[in-house]
């Protein structure tokens, strides 16, 4: 609890309250409880407002060190060139205008578990009553040999958290002449968004075919299979028969070396591969944030299944992309889902309440093919002590027509406006 | 195809309904109540009710190919949700999502939204 003692002690929690208090007026104490949220993307904004949402007397701080959030869903379309970055930037105004939260955009070092309180890279302190550590995903480097961060930041974007890395892959396809080569090598499972490199892949494809028709896809993928499998194979057939070359990982794709000068790439069956651009996807883990807090067992981050508590700290909750929330994919909407869970869950713990035993979540993920050709997979889940577990669900249907795929299209269009709504306004 | 003509039934009722009353004026008294019920769930409810607002915007227009659900007739909603329920046509995703949920929680849910303005 943030009572008098730690108020004054943490000058720059302190702060932040007292601004919150003048400018909302809505502040019920300034004693109140205070719960901290790190990392404002679909995770971390959504737990913030359904926090606030329940509780309005709860003093919410979410802390993010971008001023602005790019969603990384419907960042294909930028890469495809049908829309701009843009499109896919959201502010934090709604959140602190419509619902009082109070949005700082600073640098979080760790959370200190043991003394509840949140460090800023700056060294200054911040306590809390329970924190929700939101921080996405990180990259392993050394994933493929040859590949580097420095790398990354201007010749191989990964492209895969959206803002500069979006534009810069989406500049390098501008820029490369008609009749090169593009190679994508997705990433080993699990990853963030698991149908995202192949709707990236149709969309490039898109781009590719009406500009640079001379031009061609590969993709090595470092896996033999991937979601919605089926429905991209089919897709790829009917609209890019001869732009796409897809290899499995046993039949050419797997990746040896990587000469990020030269954009050269050596696959394990021998052959040499020259890019004019690659778009590398590294394998992932959760964010560093996570790992500096001793919240992460191997790559990722151990919860309760049915209220998001770390197991390994008391107080502290990990919702989306870091989060071992199996068997829910790592998605947008999955994190949007668990977070509105955690949100409730938390507020009933604060409040010495019985949190609830019976949880219920959903995903669906739609991927372009094209403009009008979408295609979709649904599920879900119920929390049980052992896992998300899968209730319901399907892919939408290989049989669909063209205007069913096009019906689709628009509707994934409409649901990004209901999911960005549901996290920032 | 069935579950459609049912459905689209359903929502053109509710259109014409919340068009009369909105016509009715804003100070007139509602001439088609919204079904409330003081003893029902509601904390189980709303946390049902998560997984409907990541696509369906309070507040929206009904122009969406994801309409508005936020104050819709207790009843229709019902019937709606069941319809999705009990399809055998599975190409969207409502079908999908609806089949999780027992008769009992999708009333849950209507009841829920029928109170959200």
């Amino acid at each position: 609890m943030l009572n008098r003692r730690s108020f004054t002690k943490v000058a720059v929690a302190g702060a932040a309250l007292s601004m919150a208090a003048c400018a909302g007026g809505k502040m019920a104490k300034k004693d109140g409880k205070t719960v901290i949220v790190i990392g404002g993307g679909s995770a971390g904004a959504t737990a913030a407002k359904y926090i606030k949402k329940a509780d309005k007397s709860i003093n919410v701080i979410l802390i993010e060190k971008n001023k602005t959030y790019h969603t990384c869903f419907f960042s294909n379309n930028v890469i495809g060139g049908i829309s701009d970055l843009e499109s896919i930037e959201h502010s934090y105004d709604g959140l602190m205008k419509n619902h009082g939260i109070d949005v700082m955009h600073k640098m979080v070092s760790k959370v200190d578990a043991a003394n509840k309180m949140v460090v800023l890279s700056n060294g200054d302190k911040l306590a809390y009553d329970k924190v929700v550590v939101a921080p996405g995903i990180d990259f392993k480097w050394d994933s493929i040999p040859g590949h580097s961060e420095a790398a990354s930041k201007n010749d191989i974007p990964h492209a895969y958290i959206a803002g500069n890395q979006t534009q810069i892959l989406r500049d390098q396809l501008v820029n490369m002449k008609n009749g090169g080569t593009v190679v994508m090598i997705p990433p080993t499972n699990p990853f963030r968004c698991p149908p995202g490199p192949y709707e990236r892949a149709s969309l490039i494809a898109h781009y590719l075919k009406k500009h640079k028709p001379k031009s061609k896809l590969i993709i090595l993928d470092q896996k033999e299979k991937f979601s919605k499998f089926g429905l991209f194979k089919q897709g790829w057939k009917r609209e890019y028969k001869n732009v796409i070359d897809w290899r499995a990982k046993s039949k050419g794709g797997q990746v040896k070396h990587i000469d990020t000068a030269t954009k050269t790439i050596k696959t394990a069956n021998g052959k040499t591969i020259k890019a004019d651009v690659i778009n590398l996807i590294p394998a992932q883990k959760a964010g560093k944030l996570a790992f500096d807090s001793g919240l992460t067992k191997g790559d990722w981050c151990p919860i309760n299944f049915m209220t998001f508590e770390s197991t390994l700290h008391k107080d502290v909750y990990v919702v989306g992309d870091a989060a071992i929330a199996k068997k829910m994919p790592k998605s947008g909407f999955s994190a949007n889902s668990q977070a509105k869970i955690l949100a409730i869950q938390l507020v009933k713990s604060l409040n010495g309440k019985k949190t609830m035993a019976n949880t219920r979540f959903g995903n669906t993920c739609y991927s372009f093919i094209n403009p009008d050709y979408a295609i979709s997979v649904t599920a879900a889940y119920k929390g049980t002590d052992k896992q998300i577990a899968k209730t319901s669900g399907g892919l939408s249907p290989m049989g669909a027509n063209a205007t069913e795929r096009k019906a689709l299209a628009g509707t994934a269009r409409e649901w990004y406006k209901g999911i960005t709504s549901d996290m920032f306004m | 195809m069935r579950v459609f003509v049912w459905i689209s039934l359903l929502m053109s009722l509710f259109y014409v309904t919340s068009c009369s009353t909105s016509g009715a004026g804003n100070s007139a008294k509602n001439t088609a109540p919204v079904a409330k019920q003081a003893s029902y769930d509601r904390d189980y409810a709303s946390m049902l009710s998560g997984s409907c607002t990541t696509c369906h915007i309070q507040g929206a227009k009904n122009t969406s190919k994801i309409p508005a659900i936020h104050g819709m007739e207790k009843e229709i909603l019902f019937e709606i949700l069941k319809a999705f329920k009990y399809s055998e046509y599975e190409s969207g995703t409502m079908e999908k999502i609806a089949k999780t949920f027992s008769d009992e929680e999708l009333e849950l849910m209507s009841y829920y939204f029928a109170e959200q303005k």
